[in-house]
């Protein structure tokens, strides 16, 4: 061993200079761009799944929305107005289970509720004057059920 | 155009200047490597893999500070999960023992010499050898060890004395650790 060595340790010399001899720039490099590549195509695959499931969504909610309008109809229920305090509406379109206050319309001396009735469905009715009276007016269409009590009836 | 200019390029997808900032760090990044690894391949592989690493980490990078520092960290994560996976790095092939150091530019050491002061080195702790990689190779001064390997300047001037200490004595013993 030459004495050399270790004079450089002691005088703390640079002990020369290491250098990587082989090209492996364009080796890391064309690797990042696989990489990239690879990385764009996971991203693309991901975006595909993304849309086709969003798609699906839209479909879905269109046809919920679409499939609901065209199976149903908005109707306007009306009484002739007689001096009552209030008139509401009692039915099997909400199963009986709320009353829908009516509004007046002044001008034509008639109170007015709109309710939605599924096609080809028969829906029973009464009005409810001023909280207390159930009635079915004059209305034409009307049936008894099995205890007797008159209901009025409308289908489309 | 400095370091942090090359960064900031790489940043916005210029690959040429990521090829500048390899070019500027792999001859350090390899003799790293190689200091730990002793075997030429593997410490290729690991730059290279290195390099790779750093350039889609690279926004993470603090552009005020130390480029090589934090460099130098990804580069010992590397260097541990390297020994993890081998998990004995203390075995060497008779190839690596035969390494003719090419790589290693140095007028006045014969391949002997080279061979002998490498087998000293390497029979420092790991903390040792990087002192002594960074002060011997690249002839950075205390402070700018002291701010790549994250301790103070104090504690570096105590470590490279005794990692000089025992270098010299294993040196004078003939090139082997007999302790």
């Amino acid at each position: 061993m030459s004495k050399r060595i270790i004079e450089i340790i002691k005088n703390e010399e640079k002990l020369g200079e290491i250098r990587l001899t082989d090209s492996i720039t364009d080796k890391i490099i064309s690797k990042i761009e696989g990489i990239e590549s690879y990385k764009k195509l996971v991203l693309l695959n991901l975006y595909k799944r993304i849309a086709i499931a969003a798609s699906f969504v839209l479909l879905v909610i269109f046809g919920i929305v679409f499939f609901k309008g065209e199976g149903s109809h908005k109707v306007v229920i009306t009484y002739p107005y007689n001096g009552e305090e209030s008139v509401e509406l009692v039915g099997s379109f909400n199963n009986w289970e709320s009353k829908i206050p009516m509004q007046l319309d002044e001008e034509r001396k008639v109170w007015k509720a709109e309710i939605v009735i599924k096609k080809k469905s028969i829906v029973e009715y009464q009005f409810v004057v001023d909280s207390i009276i159930y009635t079915t007016g004059d209305t034409i269409y009307k049936i008894k059920d099995k205890n007797g009590i008159e209901k009025a009836i409308i289908s489309i | 155009m400095d370091e942090k200019e090359l960064i900031r390029d790489t940043l916005t997808g210029n690959k040429k200047a990521f090829e500048r900032l390899i070019e500027l760090y792999k001859d350090r990044a390899f003799a790293f490597a190689y200091v730990r690894l002793r075997n030429r391949e593997d410490a290729m592989d690991l730059v290279q893999d290195l390099f790779i690493t750093i350039y889609f980490n690279l926004k993470k990078f603090d552009l005020k500070k130390n480029f090589f520092s934090w460099f130098y960290k990804i580069e010992m994560n590397m260097i541990k999960n390297y020994f993890r996976r081998k998990k004995n790095n203390k075995q060497m092939s008779y190839d690596e023992k035969n390494e003719d150091f090419s790589f290693w530019e140095n007028n006045y050491l014969s391949v002997e010499d080279k061979m002998i002061l490498w087998n000293a080195i390497e029979s420092l702790k790991d903390e040792e050898k990087d002192i002594i990689f960074l002060r011997y190779f690249q002839n950075m001064n205390d402070t700018e060890i002291a701010e790549v390997l994250g301790i103070s300047v104090e504690n570096v001037r105590t470590k490279f004395f005794r990692a000089k200490e025992k270098l010299l004595n294993i040196l004078e013993k003939g090139g082997f650790d007999y302790e």
